[in-house]
């Protein structure tokens, strides 16, 4: 049960995608533009890895060793594109405004990461919850740092249920290309500012 | 011919792939750190989203819409990428055996460069034709390329600057990213 | 040889699994998707026409128009690729005014306008924005009531071009190619409408 609990936290902390984890950068800088759509992609993108990684690790005696990256590449493609029909159908707004980014999940390098280096090694349930863990830590940062490019950028957050205004005057290139950058560079920096202390 | 020119100078300045639409990041970060391996990787980036741009314009015209599957267009894109970087290297280690050294572990990580994936899709979703398509695949690559480049030349320096110790590696890349990224924004009025 | 089978093997066997699996759903969510789109991209243009027309909605009746806009719709065969979607606007019961969209070539893409030409005389009832990707601030101004109001009630003798361009359209100031490219769009939907009108007006009344 130890372990279980280790597999599952690491990806919330120590080993947090994108900051300490350095993979899956690009929907991370175009995505987090608000926090809704940080939170968004965020859970879009665990659905894929946990259910990726289930798979892969249901399927890792019968894979051959050769063609493994061709039947990951279509078990992650699959889910992906169940997400895109989903979202669609029931969260018409969410996939207009991630657009691109919910097919590109399909070459976000953590989930074909985990998938090559846990999923196929270890058992069914760990790599469930190392695929949780990592997309929980995932959907944490995303929405955390989309939180702070639309508190600086807009002066406020938009949720599902109304909007709160924290600023006046909004420094709006945040929220603009070199914004996000800068913002996740800097954030970057800070973690490792104190996680070095602490 | 106006037009094209537009597209072009937008793919690779205004637009930039990288700097403005943010695809292409990982490896951005992972193989600026020398002026040569940028340079390589930057002219493989360049044929391989190319020749993806016509292949899969060629497959989602002659077989997906014809056959009413568009919703299998990420799986379908994803496989002709793959398969076309699995052809490139074994094309490359056959015929030019040095340029295939040199880009060593890089070309079958194109498979996940997000800019190939995404200019993809990009040409169809601006139902751009054949021609356009290619001219578009190939300035965006020069895009991404000049990106790399000129962000190697900065890192580069980086060895004989002190830099924060927070900030080291990843971060200050960052920031740098951040700060050509706003260097080409300017670019914005030029259209 | 027996390696090379598996691995055929088990990769088609995935394939199928996923092409199957992804069939099925699609099955299942295709028509919320397409209605999802109608919804959200092409009705409220048509209901803003609708306004035009009739004033105001209530907020208590707008679902009911809107439903009512989505279940009239026809689609009519114009020669083109795939058929035209044209939404029924009523007046006492009785069609008074059809409605299309055409797009038109924008400042970062295709802009599309939703048009609506009245039955009985052709002149235009009004017309409403759908989709753009316009400069903020400047371009996304040719959906303001200020420039959309020109339209309503439009003669079709009228010039349908921006006066810079010898027309009798006034258009944004700052936004030359974003009006531009609305003119354009209505321009097409003119033309279609010149050519086509017997159809679609066959169409309506069976």
């Amino acid at each position: 049960m130890n372990n279980l609990l280790k597999e599952f936290t690491k990806g919330l902390w120590k080993e947090i995608p994108p900051f300490r984890l350095v993979l899956g950068l690009c929907p991370v800088l175009a995505v987090t533009t608000t926090m809704e759509n940080g939170l968004g992609m965020g859970l879009s993108a665990t659905f894929v890895l946990v259910c990726s990684n289930v798979l892969v690790s249901l399927f890792r005696n019968i894979i051959p060793n050769e063609v493994r990256a061709a039947c990951y590449i279509v078990i992650i493609a699959t889910f992906v594109v169940c997400v895109e029909m989903i979202t669609k159908s029931y969260f018409f707004q969410l996939s207009e405004s991630l657009g691109l980014f919910i097919p590109l999940i399909v070459v976000n390098c953590i989930i074909l990461g985990r998938a090559e280096a846990f999923a196929r090694k270890n058992t069914v349930i760990y790599s469930l919850a190392d695929g949780l863990g990592m997309g929980l830590g995932f959907t944490a940062s995303l929405t955390f740092l989309g939180a702070f490019r639309e508190i600086l950028g807009a002066g406020k957050i938009t949720l599902l249920f109304g909007d709160t205004v924290f600023l006046a005057e909004p420094f709006n290139f945040i929220q603009q290309a070199p914004g996000a950058f800068m913002a996740l560079g800097l954030i970057l920096g800070l973690m490792n500012l104190f996680g070095r202390s602490a | 011919m106006d037009e094209y020119f537009t597209l072009i100078i937008g793919a690779i300045f205004i637009n930039n792939i990288l700097l403005a639409k943010f695809l292409g990041c990982c490896p951005f970060l992972g193989v600026s750190k020398k002026m040569d391996t940028a340079v390589g990787m930057g002219a493989a980036v360049v044929f391989v989203l190319t020749l993806a741009g016509i292949f899969s314009w060629l497959i989602s015209r002659y077989l997906l819409v014809p056959y009413k599957i568009e919703y299998l267009q990420t799986l379908a894109f994803i496989l002709v990428i793959a398969t076309l970087v699995q052809f490139v290297e074994l094309f490359l280690r056959k015929s030019i055996p040095v340029l295939y050294k040199s880009l060593g572990i890089f070309l079958p990580l194109i498979t996940t460069n997000c800019a190939v994936l995404g200019v993809a899709i990009i040409n169809i979703q601006e139902k751009f034709t054949l021609l356009t398509a290619i001219i578009f695949s190939a300035a965006s690559a020069v895009g991404f390329g000049l990106a790399l480049v000129l962000f190697a030349g900065v890192r580069e320096r980086f060895e004989i600057c002190h830099i924060p110790k927070p900030l080291e590696g990843t971060g200050i890349g960052l920031v740098t990213a951040g700060l050509l990224a706003l260097s080409f924004f300017a670019f914005k009025g030029m259209v | 040889m027996a390696k090379y089978i598996k691995m055929i093997l088990v990769l088609s066997i995935i394939a199928l699994t996923s092409g199957l699996v992804l069939g099925g759903l699609n099955e299942i969510t295709y028509e919320t998707a397409q209605n999802n789109i109608l919804k959200f991209k092409k009705i409220p243009a048509v209901t803003s026409i609708y306004e035009s027309i009739k004033g105001t909605i209530p907020q208590e009746n707008r679902i009911k128009v809107e439903s009512e806009l989505l279940t009239e719709r026809k689609e009519v065969n114009v020669g083109e690729e795939s058929p035209l979607l044209v939404f029924v606007i009523k007046k006492d019961d009785k069609p008074y005014a059809v409605a299309f969209e055409k797009f038109g070539g924008g400042f970062g893409g295709d802009l599309g306008v939703m048009v609506g030409y009245k039955l009985d005389s052709g002149d235009i009832a009004a017309i409403g924005i759908t989709t753009m990707s316009e400069t903020p601030g400047l371009g996304t101004l040719v959906k303001e009531k200020s420039f959309l109001s020109q339209f309503t009630g439009l003669s079709k003798d009228t010039k349908i071009m921006i006066k810079k361009d010898d027309g009798d359209i006034d258009a944004v100031t700052g936004a030359t190619v974003s009006s531009r490219a609305v003119t354009q769009a209505i321009r097409r939907t003119k033309a279609l409408y010149d050519k086509h009108q017997g159809t679609i007006k066959t169409e309506i009344n069976q």
